[in-house]
């Protein structure tokens, strides 16, 4: 089978400073993988070639076995990649359903004359997307909340009306960078339960994240990043055993 | 009472033409955060593109109502393809250029446009035709024309018209999404520069409007014209809070009617020292208040510095 991402021997610098060396990475469909590393690593900046923002100095990346198209991110979210940011960026002013009918309109077609006359077929597909809006909210329990201005929900909730917005655009593929950073045991779990109902819709998810027991629990497969090079790859059992990881990386946590 | 209702009306009349200007500037800001000052040299292309269709129109024996009705769509299309003109080939190469340089870009595209004006239409005044609109309605002392209901009228529904499209469709909505956060809303599909375009276009179609109930109104068009426009407008549009869009339709109407009952009353207050040129004054002056008690304008929010 072949992976919907499939990243070969990347290669990354800025300046001197050799930021990626020939990391591989496939995302097959429906699959968790996982990006750890210590700080400095490498991670976002994997991440951010991994979604198009940056074209690297090397090897290739395929999306569904054509190259993305860089530089371009509403078209990579059109092709079924979606991605968060570290920090959340919710559309503050707007209410919370209204934010994720904005992820519906990547699947449809809102012209200036269209939106204007109002035909039949403009009004179907606006009350369809309420309604699917509804039971994105539903889905991930902001339902309540449907009518408050995003910029005031608390924060555990932000993050959660970050994820039914990016589900809304039907990814094939959600990269979350750091989607529990800051978040206390309790918020961790209760997002993990929610990535584990996102992949039981067939939704693949690539995640990057420091606490390496969260991750683990959550992942099929895991790629561990130290210094810009592939340490070590495979699952998470695997990982957790690797004298390599323990020693770069989980050495001065585990005791 | 009768002298207070009259320059109520004729205020109105002004305040829907800022409104309708404003709405062009604030659009724009809301989504780039950019004061787009070649916008008020928009409406005097509309208002002198409108007065060639018209006299050449009528000079072939079209009906008025036609010959306005080409003026129309003729002023809309050349505005829209100017706005959109701006926009791809001297705004878009500097979306990630400091601020300041698209600012003084803006400022250089406005004597680019006026200079251009003036080689097509000359440094001299235009009668615009006379569209015979002029008809006064009198109700108790106060007189209202046709041409005065049909600029109320027409701003009014297509204000109404601009606020639904933004509040209520999918397009305003994709408007929205970009104006606050960009990444955001390219990370959901949204082609963003696409949704700079539509508010470019917009304001430009809504500039072309107001340069041709500004020409029917005062019958006189100007390359120069532009300026003194595009500079009220845009005060309408800070002292409604910039980037809000019903905020510039009030700060509009507002700005119109400080200006009528300046017009009207400086001379009474002031025992005939300050005359009714200095309605100007008086508005700018209200606008400073206005700042200095709420300097994020009256619909505004409080937001952090960001030029």
């Amino acid at each position: 089978m072949t992976a919907l991402l499939d990243a070969q021997q990347i290669s990354k610098h800025f300046g001197g400073v050799q930021a990626l060396q020939q990391v591989s990475l496939q995302v097959p469909a429906g699959a968790i993988i996982g990006l750890i590393g210590p700080n400095g690593a490498g991670k976002t900046t994997l991440f951010n070639v991994l979604t198009g923002m940056v074209r690297q100095d090397g090897g290739s990346i395929l999306w569904r076995g054509a190259p993305l198209p860089v530089g371009e991110p509403h078209r990579v979210a059109q092709a079924g990649l979606v991605r968060t940011f570290q920090n959340i960026r919710l559309f503050p002013q707007m209410t919370v359903l209204e934010n994720v009918m904005v992820g519906f309109h990547v699947r449809t077609r809102a012209g200036v004359l269209g939106a204007w006359f109002q035909s039949a077929a403009v009004r179907r597909e606006e009350q369809e997307i309420h309604d699917r809006s509804h039971e994105w909210l539903a889905w991930v329990g902001l339902e309540a909340m449907a009518h408050r201005e995003a910029g005031t929900l608390p924060y555990g909730a932000q993050r959660r009306l970050e994820m039914a917005r990016a589900l809304a655009t039907q990814p094939a593929l959600l990269a979350l960078d750091e989607p529990v950073a800051g978040m206390n045991t309790v918020e961790r779990q209760s997002m993990a339960q929610l990535i584990a109902r996102i992949r039981e819709r067939g939704i693949a998810l690539l995640i990057i994240e420091h606490d390496v027991r969260w991750i683990a629990q959550l992942c099929d497969r895991i790629t561990v990043l130290d210094y810009g090079r592939c340490l070590a790859e495979g699952t998470p059992a695997e990982i957790q055993a690797d004298a390599r990881v323990i020693e770069a990386y989980l050495g001065h946590k585990s005791s | 009472m009768v002298t207070l209702l009259q320059q109520l009306l004729n205020g109105l009349t002004l305040g829907c033409l800022y409104a309708l200007v404003a709405l062009g500037y604030t659009l724009v800001y809301g989504i780039l955060e950019l004061i787009n000052f070649a916008h008020g040299d928009l409406v005097m292309v509309g208002a002198l593109v409108s007065l060639s269709v018209l006299r050449w129109a009528l000079g072939w024996g079209w009906p008025m109502w036609a010959a306005l009705l080409l003026a129309l769509i003729v002023a809309m299309s050349v505005c829209a393809v100017l706005g959109v003109a701006l926009e791809r080939l001297a705004y878009r190469p500097l979306r990630h250029a400091p601020k300041l340089a698209p600012l003084i870009t803006a400022i250089g595209l406005s004597m680019v446009l006026e200079q251009g004006a003036s080689l097509i239409w000359g440094r001299g005044y235009l009668t615009f035709p006379d569209v015979g609109l002029a008809h006064p309605w009198e109700w108790g002392g106060v007189v209202v024309t046709t041409m005065q209901g049909v600029i109320v009228m027409g701003s009014l529904t297509l204000l109404g018209g601009l606020l639904v499209l933004v509040q209520r469709t999918a397009l305003g909505r994709a408007m929205r999404a970009t104006a606050q956060n960009p990444m955001a809303a390219q990370w959901l599909g949204i082609n963003t520069d696409r949704v700079i375009l539509t508010a470019f276009l917009l304001g430009a179609v809504l500039a072309a409007v107001a340069g041709l109930l500004i020409g029917m109104y005062y019958q006189v068009a100007h390359y120069t014209m532009g300026f003194m426009v595009g500079l009220k407008a845009f005060t309408a549009a800070v002292l409604g809070g910039i980037g809000n869009l019903p905020g510039a339709v009030l700060g509009g109407l507002l700005l119109g009617l400080l200006e009528a009952l300046g017009a009207g009353y400086l001379g009474d207050w002031t025992g005939g020292w300050l005359g009714s040129n200095y309605k100007d004054v008086f508005a700018f002056a209200m606008l400073i208040l206005v700042l200095i008690f709420h300097p994020s304008g009256l619909l505004g929010r409080h937001a952090p510095e960001k030029v």
